[in-house]
């Protein structure tokens, strides 16, 4: 029987993230987001997608790479 | 093909605690290529007898049987059926042509190039291909109309089902539509069922009409013969316009005659003979259409006065309300031409050859006017 | 066949106009009010603007002029610089995104049931749903912060996502958006070859992109502008949301009013563009649902 707090170890893992270390959670979450907007805006024509969810993918593309760069992100910190 | 055999459906609706029966063990039977109306008031069953045959409704029992196969518990999709809706329920966020492909994208497997040339050539057929590229919200409803109707077409099925589609067009457009889907179903020849609540819609349409009331079925036939040949005085008030008049009479039976306060009516032998084999009580209903009411200005032997209350005239006809001192109001249609004043009195005879007699407590018809002599010829030649 | 299409003028003419002096005098008055209104709400914002891009100096020896003598931009790189904001700008986004895609499909979902779906206890889930939204979030604070810590998720952004997604509000839209859909456009993709999950996903999602985009709005602005909750979950700052961070700047900077009003300003910007982006779906979904009958 595996107990709820073992099961619990890797969302805990990669629910947390410090100053300077990839953000698992925003490379799932973005990831993610990203693919399901991307297949109602570029895939399915039903969706008539406009502008914005077109871009709004792109920007949710660099999101989720900016996630996993993190640490090696171009500005100052 | 596409025959269609209902048979004994019935459909209830459970509320809480009471059950409704929409359709009552409805039997028809449609055949192939036919044009055929279901009429009634609203609430006689006719839309959910029409969506249960799209598999819409599942019927509480009885069978639909689509060529000979039963498709009582198979889903809408597979029915091989077009439903035209009354809103035409046209998919907002696509264009008229996705809206005319999508029943082939999702329902067939057919390859995209032929998908768009069904499509073309059915737009092309309908005069809608300018309409294409447009949305629903763009359209006119008199265009709409067209686009919805194109989709049931594109998808060339066995069976139309037709719900009250031209109840949102302005008067003027539905008289042209009406006359535009006939010949849109003659060329088609794709069996059809049109569900409406006008009469008039359904006298010109149907190859048939099947009148429905309260769940059952009234009377089939072709609209001549429910409108000359009424079942009963269900369908002989339903069908007509303005209604047939009835008047409440009873017959003596010492001098067989029909006895009303104002009026008593002597029946021939034959219509006599006829009561006797209905084996009717003596209440009896007498049915005349306004306009076969006679006018006279001299009293005959069989008119009795009656005094006119409003005259109405539209022209060609007028029609001429008056009453028999029982509450209800009756009509006469008399030629436009003839003026009448109201206030006056007149006499009025009801011919022999063209009343109705019905059962006063069943409604069932006993006697009908005889039928006009072009319709028997056509009857025989056809 | 094609007789009559040039029909789309018909009932199109524009609605009659009342003449008469009083019409102005009413329409004066509408106008007034509604210029004090949105005044009272962009000055507030307008002067933060202007405070802002003054030197940190000059901020209160020039409080009457409005107009910054010299315009500067050195409190947004001083607070740029002094604290994580990308950071926290990054986590809000990354909390706003993830709430807000599956707020709207959970809400879309459960509307879409709770409206045309037939199902046993249908009136009884619904009423649980609006139900929930009487509770006052404050009241079950420390409940929540027990649950989550028992699943081991305190301090993660997995908790303060889970709280946030499938709202009852949204629930409540969807379900009145899709009551004004016609049981007939359900019954035509039925007739088309639909399965249910196919009415949803293609006709009736799309059909409710106006609902959709002013729920993905308003939860937006919703979850951007989330403070209570973050701020209890979250005990590492690295992981803080934008507001969050800020309200720790309050305190810490309470002489620096120009980094502070920078800062709103920077906060507020995400929300502003949301809904300027949402103006125009709007528009459109308008055009789309403009289907006769």
């Amino acid at each position: 029987m595996i107990s709820p707090a073992t099961l619990a170890i890797v969302p805990l893992k990669i629910g947390t993230a410090g100053l300077n270390e990839p953000v698992w959670t925003g490379v799932i979450v973005f990831g993610f987001v990203t693919l399901a907007i991307g297949y109602l805006a570029f895939v399915r024509r039903e969706f008539g997608a406009g502008i914005v969810l077109k871009l709004g993918t792109v920007l949710l593309f660099l999101l989720t790479l900016l996630s996993y760069f993190w640490p090696s992100r171009p500005w100052p910190h | 093909m596409g025959k269609l055999d209902i048979r004994d459906l019935r459909k209830e609706f459970s509320d809480s605690d009471n059950v409704i029966v929409a359709v009552d063990d409805l039997n028809i039977d449609v055949k192939d290529g036919e044009f055929i109306v279901f009429v009634g008031p609203s609430g006689c069953g006719k839309s959910t007898t029409l969506r249960c045959i799209a598999g819409l409704e599942l019927p509480t029992s009885g069978t639909i049987l689509l060529n000979d196969d039963d498709i009582t518990n198979q889903s809408a999709t597979n029915r091989d059926m077009a439903m035209v809706f009354q809103n035409y329920a046209l998919y907002p966020h696509m264009t008229a042509r996705e809206n005319m492909s999508f029943g082939l994208r999702m329902g067939t497997d057919l390859p995209k190039d032929e998908i768009n040339e069904r499509v073309q050539d059915t737009a092309e057929m309908m005069g809608i291909e300018e309409l294409l590229e447009k949305h629903p919200g763009e359209l006119s409803g008199g265009q709409q109309q067209r686009v919805a109707l194109g989709r049931s077409i594109v998808r060339e099925p066995e069976v139309f089902l037709m719900d009250e589609p031209l109840s949102n067009l302005d008067a003027k457009l539905r008289t042209t539509m009406r006359t535009e889907l006939q010949e849109l179903q003659q060329r088609l020849g794709v069996t059809t069922i049109y569900v409406t609540h006008d009469q008039t819609e359904a006298m010109t349409m149907g190859d048939r009409v099947a009148i429905l009331n309260d769940g059952r079925l009234q009377q089939i036939g072709t609209p001549l013969e429910c409108y000359h040949e009424p079942a009963n005085e269900f369908v002989a008030g339903f069908i007509g316009s303005p209604s047939m008049n009835f008047i409440d009479v009873s017959m003596r039976s010492d001098t067989e005659e029909l006895v009303h306060d104002r009026f008593t009516y002597p029946l021939s032998p034959e219509t006599q003979s006829l009561i006797a084999d209905a084996g009717a009580s003596d209440r009896l209903t007498l049915g005349i259409r306004p306009e076969d009411i006679g006018v006279v200005v001299e009293e005959t032997a069989s008119s009795f006065p009656v005094t006119v209350q409003v005259v109405e005239p539209l022209g060609e006809v007028s029609y001429v309300y008056f009453n028999l001192g029982d509450g209800t109001t009756y009509t006469v249609s008399v030629d436009g031409d003839v003026l009448i004043e109201e206030g006056t009195t007149v006499h009025i005879e009801f011919p022999e050859d063209k009343i109705h007699l019905f059962d006063g407590k069943t409604g069932t018809a006993i006697k009908n006017r005889t039928a006009p002599k072009e319709m028997a010829l056509d009857q025989q030649s056809v | 066949m094609s007789t009559d299409l040039d029909l789309s003028g018909e009932d199109r003419t524009g609605t009659g106009r009342a003449t008469g002096t009083g019409q102005y005098v009413v329409k004066a008055l509408a106008h007034g009010i509604l210029i004090v209104a949105s005044a009272l709400a962009i000055i507030p914002f307008a002067y933060a603007l202007l405070t802002s891009l003054k030197p940190e100096e000059k901020i209160f020896s020039t409080m009457a002029q409005i107009i910054p003598a010299e315009p500067t931009v050195m409190n947004y790189v001083n607070i740029w610089m002094q604290n994580p904001l990308d950071r926290w700008i990054f986590n809000s986004l990354l909390l706003s995104a993830g709430v807000v895609f599956f707020t709207l499909l959970l809400d879309s979902l459960a509307g879409y049931a709770l409206a045309k779906g037939d199902f046993k206890g249908q009136r009884f889930v619904y009423l649980l749903v609006v139900g929930t939204l009487i509770v006052p979030p404050q009241a079950i604070v420390v409940p929540l912060y027990i649950e989550m810590s028992q699943f081991k998720l305190v301090n993660t952004y997995w908790a303060v996502m889970f709280l946030y997604i499938a709202n009852p509000f949204g629930v409540f839209m969807m379900r009145q958006f899709f009551l004004s859909v016609p049981d007939s456009y359900l019954e035509a993709a039925r007739m088309d070859g639909c399965s249910t999950l196919q009415i949803y996903t293609r006709i009736m999602l799309p059909m409710a992109k106006p609902a959709l985009s002013s729920l993905a709005v308003f939860t937006f602005t919703f979850i951007w502008g989330a403070f209570l909750w973050p701020l209890i979950i979250l005990s590492d700052s690295a992981m803080y949301p934008l507001q969050v961070g800020l309200a720790g700047l309050t305190g810490q900077y309470s002489s620096q009013w120009g980094q502070l009003m920078a800062a709103a300003i920077i906060a507020a910007l995400p929300v502003i563009t949301a809904y300027l982006l949402a103006q125009k779906t709007f528009m459109e979904g308008i055009a789309l649902t403009g289907s006769k009958g």
